[in-house]
């Protein structure tokens, strides 16, 4: 099921470049870091909120 | 509605639905129909993803729910930008490996057959229920505000979804739900500004926002812990988190989303898309809601949001009861609006003990108002039974309906059934190719051209459809069952999220142990489910954990011995 046969792209080397390609800004670390990051500043400023207008 | 309101709802939603019929319309092998030919951009795979999580219940609902209970279900989505790290880094590679078709393939490759379809049976129960209740929320709501009539909406909603979502496969759905995404985005954002500009001339906006924290609606983070209540930052960040991973990582419906991506990396940062921009969004729906709850602090509110229902009391011996409470309702509105004023002025003049003196007279005529509207509900269900008492997905629609200018109602009415089309349309498309990948072919017809698949995919995807219709026609007569269908995908998906875990991160355990597990805490999660009252979001925490660890001890007891499965060549 879902091979190379059913799809046209076989898992060979190509898709093993592809499976470690960098993303075409920063690195992935990076972008995780602002995804992440931008959970904890979201949440932070959420709770400021929340105690300002209690 | 104006004349206007229909051109612009119908131009909205006939335009989008012949772009994506036209633009998908050469579809015709497998890999094509039911993932895109493997096409799509970045930016497609995140709003297409939002844009199949994001129902119509999602805009009628939420706003209603922050009215009435605040901000607090901002924490149930503080799990979803962790859940897309963790799927991007362990998730998507395993599927894009092995190329597969739908999430279930991959638990043969691990496992078994039986423990494939197992998930697969799982997932077309959960999403074959839910596809029929994501018509038939809205469609309920819209008859009743529009008075069209309740199959007619219905078969309306689904009938245009099962033409383009039959005709075009997953890439129309990709294509149409990235302007449907648009489109409800925009409208929200316009409703918005609506709502803030209809507010009072003297009140500015940060004053507007400390009316609904006075009134206890900014309560958007709650640290406190316990396992009883339902929207807390603990709850969100590890069930949210669990239910996300579950349902974007093993949910066909979002996996067939970002599987239909260009490359992994465009995979990626789809998934990556919406784990940034999903809170802001339900921030921005549900601070709508809030908005409007400040808006009838100064405008008055019906006892009753749903104006059939209260017509229909009207109409009844009690009509005087009802009369009575809504006199009883606006003697509260008005001593509340002299409350607020009261309290407006002491912070002008900067006198902390007025202002706390007339903060705690604003709360007790709330308190009143919300008293009235409990007894509005009682004699409702006391004058109508059959009648639901529960009016919170009518109070943004009836804020619409009522205040927003012409052609601005067509668009939030296309808001809302964009909504309900582009859910609908991922959950047929996933139901259709499950259908024929994990059971037809894989059980029934192993070998045959591809074009005969795409026909079988087609008819499945149809079938689906008219299943959903027709259940959303008879679904007024099982009023218990919603409330049941509403956390169904709670008591699954922990199982199958188990599954998947086990097959990931434990390469030692086995088929049948696996399968064994998952079949126990299946069941153990449903009688926890009828006889303790802990929060939904947790079962996806405990069917997870009960299944990783059942499967480890069956495995450890001796079921290597018996298992029919094989080692994963695969797993990492």
């Amino acid at each position: 099921m879902g091979n190379s046969e059913e799809t046209g792209r076989a898992p060979g080397e190509g898709a093993r470049d592809e499976m470690h390609a960098a993303p075409p800004f920063l690195t992935w670390r990076g972008i995780y870091a602002i995804v992440l990051g931008a959970l904890v500043v979201q949440v932070a400023v959420y709770a400021a909120l929340t105690a300002v207008y209690r | 509605m104006s004349a206007l309101d229909w051109v612009v709802l119908f131009g909205t939603l006939g335009a989008i639905v012949a772009y994506g019929v036209w633009k998908t319309r050469h579809t015709g092998d497998m890999a094509g129909y039911l993932h895109g030919g493997y096409a799509d951009r970045w930016h497609t795979i995140g709003l297409s993803v939002m844009a199949t999580q994001a129902s119509a219940i999602t805009f009628l609902s939420t706003p209603g729910q922050a009215y009435t209970d605040g901000m607090r279900f901002l924490q149930f989505y503080f799990g979803v930008p962790l859940a897309m790290v963790a799927l991007s880094i362990a998730f998507i590679p395993r599927f894009y490996r092995l190329r597969v078709f739908t999430a279930y393939e991959f638990l043969e490759t691990r496992f078994d057959r039986k423990t494939r379809q197992l998930a697969a049976f799982l997932f077309l129960v959960q999403r074959g229920l839910s596809a029929g209740i994501t018509i038939y929320a809205p469609a309920i709501v819209l008859s009743t505000v529009l008075g069209w009539s309740l199959n007619l909406t219905s078969l309306s909603i689904g009938a245009l979804v099962i033409l383009y979502t039959v005709a075009g496969g997953t890439r129309a759905v990709s294509q149409t739900q990235k302007h449907q995404m648009v489109v409800m985005l925009g409208g929200m954002a316009v409703a918005f500004v609506v709502v803030v500009n209809r507010l009072p001339p003297g009140l500015s906006f940060g004053r507007a926002v400390g009316v609904a924290g006075l009134l206890g609606k900014m309560n958007i983070v709650d640290f406190s812990p316990g396992l009883g209540s339902r929207y807390t930052f603990w709850s969100g960040i590890t069930g949210g988190f669990f239910l996300a991973l579950s349902y974007f990582g093993t949910d066909q419906s979002q996996v067939q989303r970002y599987l239909s991506g260009r490359s992994i990396t465009e995979s990626r940062l789809g998934l990556l898309f919406n784990g940034l921009l999903k809170i802001p969004m339900q921030f921005l729906i549900l601070f709508v809601g809030v908005m409007v709850f400040v808006f009838h602090q100064f405008n008055p509110s019906p006892v009753f949001f749903n104006a059939a229902t209260l017509a229909a009391v009207r109409a009844s011996p009690r009509a005087a009861e009802l009369g009575a409470l809504e006199t009883a309702q606006h003697e509260a509105f008005t001593g509340k609006q002299e409350a607020i004023a009261g309290w407006q002025a002491a912070l002008d003049r900067h006198d902390v003990g007025a202002a706390a003196a007339a903060a705690a007279r604003v709360r007790s005529a709330e308190a009143a108002a919300v008293a009235i509207r409990a007894d509005a509900r009682r004699l409702i269900h006391e004058t109508l039974p059959r009648a639901e008492t529960n009016d919170t997905d009518y109070i943004f629609i009836g804020f619409v309906m009522a205040n927003l200018p012409r052609g601005l109602v067509g668009l939030l009415l296309a808001v809302i059934l964009c909504a309900a089309m582009s859910s609908t349309a991922s959950e047929l498309t996933a139901l259709g190719s499950t259908s024929v990948v994990d059971f037809y072919k894989r059980s029934f017809r192993p070998t045959a051209p591809d074009a005969h698949y795409v026909r079988v995919a087609k008819v499945f995807t149809g079938a689906w459809g008219v299943l959903a219709v027709l259940f959303a026609a008879f679904a007024s007569m099982l009023d218990n069952l919603i409330q049941a269908v509403n956390i169904l995908g709670s008591l699954f998906y922990g199982t199958i999220l188990g599954l998947f875990l086990v097959a990931f991160f434990i390469k030692r355990v086995r088929a049948t142990p696996v399968f064994v597990a998952a079949l126990l805490s299946e069941a153990l999660v449903i009688t926890a489910w009828l006889t303790t009252n802990i929060g939904f979001l947790w079962f996806n925490v405990i069917g997870c954990a009960l299944v990783v660890t059942l499967s480890l001890l069956l495995d450890a007891a001796g079921g290597r011995a018996s298992s029919g499965g094989r080692a994963s060549p695969t797993s990492a």
